[in-house]
């Protein structure tokens, strides 16, 4: 059992704890406490939480997706009680935007890299302006890391652009089931950055990566794009966390870049 | 068809402006449709459903009309009031249920088979409904095999229609819906027209046509209810433009 504190900014005070209560019930937690104010921020809204840590990504996913909620941070209830009070401003590198991604955001308890949150939000607003030529600017950022914190800088980054993209122009419509999703959602929006994409019986395969062949990882290297598809896909919220792995990427030899999917 | 029925001659310019009318207001429909499953609560989406269902009835009704204006009789004709508006009503209240069954949570065929056919026999029942309406020195005789078929068209052309709007994304979403969406309601209507034979009465026509709503006010109704619905396009068009900019990375 973890106890987990989260604290989320919303625009609308109605039905916000209504809402949220029921995607902690629906993922296994319990509402221990909870306290709303209206502050500069918006209405922000601090609840303490206690349930299986292992459905915890889960229910940050919900969280970070819900349409009510337009940033979140999560922490673990100890490391909250020495956390500045609710009215402070948050630190920036440690803010947790609505399409965050929990598993390398959250303060994890292996020592996986973490993505650089401060780096990240520069780029953001410039892949904003430039969507979608948008793989030059990218590849300088990605060049300018140290390499231990590329693969999750860029796909964090990537993960952010993919929601973007989704909320622009895929969000109104029916939910799709993943098979749709891929094919209706996924696949236009990355043929849109990539002319050179096909989706086949065996995923998305990318022809024309830029990631591929310059350098940056000696494996596979399009962690931007894998990030992409995964904000693409968590966006909606109702998916679950499909995972997508590289199976075979140019940069390590193979002949395209092949995503594949599995719910 | 009897040999001493009176004839309908289709106006073609009539009868393809019916066709714009509900391929507009398809789309009006169709594009507020959507919003149904982004609602964040009951109440956004009860207003999405009845804003979209009321453009599509509003449509249907429209087009209905247009095509009645269109239909060129040797024959005077006037439209009860009540029934007409029942028609309009039954039309609404019929694609509301559709869409709301079509954008109710995870999209499955089996939803937009509901769907379509709430919104099919809503256009059939909007139809029928207007075509009793009619007053007139002459009875309405229906080949029932062919208005099966009109049935069968508006369902099937109403399900794709929806399958279109809620499962596609882009061009194919916007514009295919749309335009399937019109041939839905208009093949239903021409298709309804050709199952019908009109016998004439020894009824004295002024009498027949006493106390129901003639062409001129008809007209009205129709350049109202097709003005609101381009109005209504262009308004989703700009929000829905101001929305995408506003979206934070």
């Amino acid at each position: 059992m973890a106890d987990i504190e989260f604290r989320v900014v919303s625009d609308r005070r109605e039905g916000l704890l209504l809402e949220l209560g029921r995607l902690i019930q629906t993922s296994g937690f319990n509402l221990l406490r909870q306290r709303m104010a209206r502050t500069d921020e918006g209405v922000v809204l601090t609840m303490l939480v206690r349930g299986p840590e292992q459905n915890l990504l889960q229910l940050e996913d919900r969280i970070g997706s819900h349409a009510l909620v337009q940033s979140f941070e999560a922490a673990a209830a100890e490391a909250a009680a020495h956390a500045p009070a609710p009215a402070a401003a948050p630190e920036p590198a440690r803010a947790r935007p609505q399409t965050d991604h929990p598993a390398e955001a959250h303060a994890a308890p292996t020592a996986a890299p973490t993505p650089d949150l401060v780096r990240v939000e520069p780029l953001l607003a410039s892949i904003a302006r430039e969507y979608p030529n948008i793989f030059n600017r990218v590849l300088t950022f990605e060049h300018a890391l140290p390499l231990a914190q590329r693969e999750a800088t860029t796909r964090y980054a990537g993960s952010r652009v993919g929601a973007w993209i989704y909320k622009r122009d895929y969000a109104l419509g029916a939910r799709l089931g993943l098979a749709d999703s891929i094919r209706h959602i996924a696949f236009p929006a990355m043929r849109h950055l990539l002319r050179g994409t096909e989706l086949g019986d065996e995923g998305l395969r990318v022809h024309n990566s830029p990631f591929a062949g310059v350098g940056l990882h000696r494996n596979t290297a399009c962690h931007f794009l894998r990030g992409c598809l995964e904000g693409l896909l968590n966006e909606p919220g109702h998916l679950g966390r499909p995972r997508i792995v590289e199976t075979q990427c140019r940069n390590a030899g193979g002949d395209v870049c092949l995503f594949t999917f599995a719910a | 068809m009897h040999d001493h029925s009176i004839q309908c001659i289709h106006d073609p310019l009539l009868a393809a402006l019916s066709y714009l009318v509900a391929v507009l207001g398809s789309y009006t429909a169709l594009q507020l449709a959507i919003g149904i499953p982004t609602a964040t609560d009951a109440r956004d989406r009860t207003r999405a459903v009845v804003a979209a269902g009321a453009a599509m009835g509003g449509a249907i009704w429209a087009m209905h009309f247009i095509a009645m204006l269109a239909c060129q009789m040797d024959l005077q004709v006037s439209y009860d009031v009540a029934l007409t508006a029942l028609s309009a009503l039954i039309g609404m209240a019929s694609c509301m249920a559709g869409l709301a069954i079509a954008g109710s949570g995870v999209f499955t065929l089996q939803k937009i088979g509901i769907g379509g056919a709430c919104m099919g026999l809503g256009v059939a029942g909007m139809h029928y409904t207007g075509m009793a309406a009619m007053r007139m020195a002459a009875t309405i005789h229906y080949d029932f095999s062919i208005v099966a078929i009109s049935v069968v068209i508006a369902v099937v052309a109403s399900a794709v229609a929806l399958w279109l709007a809620f499962n596609m994304r882009g061009v194919a979403q916007m514009f295919g819906s749309a335009l399937v969406m019109g041939v839905a309601v208009c093949g239903m209507h021409y298709v309804g027209m050709f199952a019908a034979s009109f016998e004439p009465t020894e009824e004295n026509p002024a009498s027949a046509i006493a106390g129901g709503i003639g062409g001129a006010y008809l007209g009205a109704t129709i350049f109202g209810v097709t003005t609101v619905l381009l109005a209504t396009v262009l308004a989703i068009s700009v929000v829905r433009q101001q929305r995408r900019s506003l979206v934070r990375i």
